[in-house]
């Protein structure tokens, strides 16, 4: 594998929708990494939504607000390991001798 | 990954909609009269399965021959048709010539069974999004 170059075989969350493809068909990391981000800044915004929404009255699916925090919560941790692995590759990087 | 979450909250939703329309069966058991003058009739739900949204099946999923499943979705919910019981009580206001009323078609004791079957249903939709979450994170900790 390329540095540089992601391969998402089989990706959970579908990225195909905004990614900025460089010139010679490789994939931007910073744009992988944005748009994780702004779907699990969604996720979570849609169980606030909810909470918000049963709160009031309008639902009364208590289980919708239990599973949209879950899968907020669930996310909100792959996001947070995924950033311990970035940062330790890049210490790792860092860490070689000159 | 959250695939099955999702299924499975779908049937949650569903069931939940099948407990209020059997408890609302139950609360009318005794009704004699409904704003159409009859009364009341057993109702019961009928559940599709979800179909994958033109977004989805746009995006790649329109020849995949592997079906994945998308939930359950309330279709309507139908009158049943069986025939009223006829009760004979000829001091009741609604009685007709004969004495006799008409009792709506509701059976408790079916009720109740579906009930059960709703509550169970319910209680195992809920282990699986239990199982799905712990898979996942037993998965995080593996990366950890």
């Amino acid at each position: 594998m390329r540095i540089g170059e992601i391969g998402l075989q089989n990706p959970g969350i579908n990225y195909s929708s905004n990614r900025n493809v460089s010139s010679d068909n490789q994939i931007d990391f910073s744009s992988v990494i944005t748009d994780h981000l702004s779907k699990l800044s969604g996720m979570e915004a849609s169980a606030e939504q909810k909470m918000q929404d049963f709160i009031v009255g309008k639902s009364d699916n208590l289980h919708e607000v239990i599973v949209a925090g879950e899968k907020a919560k669930l996310a909100l941790e792959f996001t947070v390991e995924m950033r311990n692995k970035i940062v330790n590759a890049y210490k790792e990087i860092m860490r070689m001798p000159v | 990954m959250f695939r099955s979450i999702d299924i499975s909250s779908s049937g949650l939703t569903a069931e939940r909609f099948r407990m209020n329309i059997i408890s609302n069966n139950i609360a009318n058991a005794n009704t004699t009269r409904t704003e159409n003058g009859e009364p009341f009739r057993r109702k019961l739900p009928v559940f599709q399965e979800r179909e994958d949204s033109i977004s989805e099946k746009l995006r790649g999923n329109l020849f995949s021959d592997v079906q994945r499943g998308n939930g359950v979705r309330v279709m309507s919910v139908v009158e049943d048709d069986t025939e009223f019981k006829m009760i004979y009580n000829p001091g009741h206001p609604d009685a007709n010539k004969e004495g006799y009323v008409k009792m709506p078609n509701v059976d408790i004791v079916k009720e109740m069974v579906d009930l059960i079957s709703a509550s169970r249903a319910y209680e195992a939709n809920l282990s699986i999004i239990d199982t799905s979450k712990t898979l996942v994170q037993r998965l995080l900790g593996l990366g950890r």
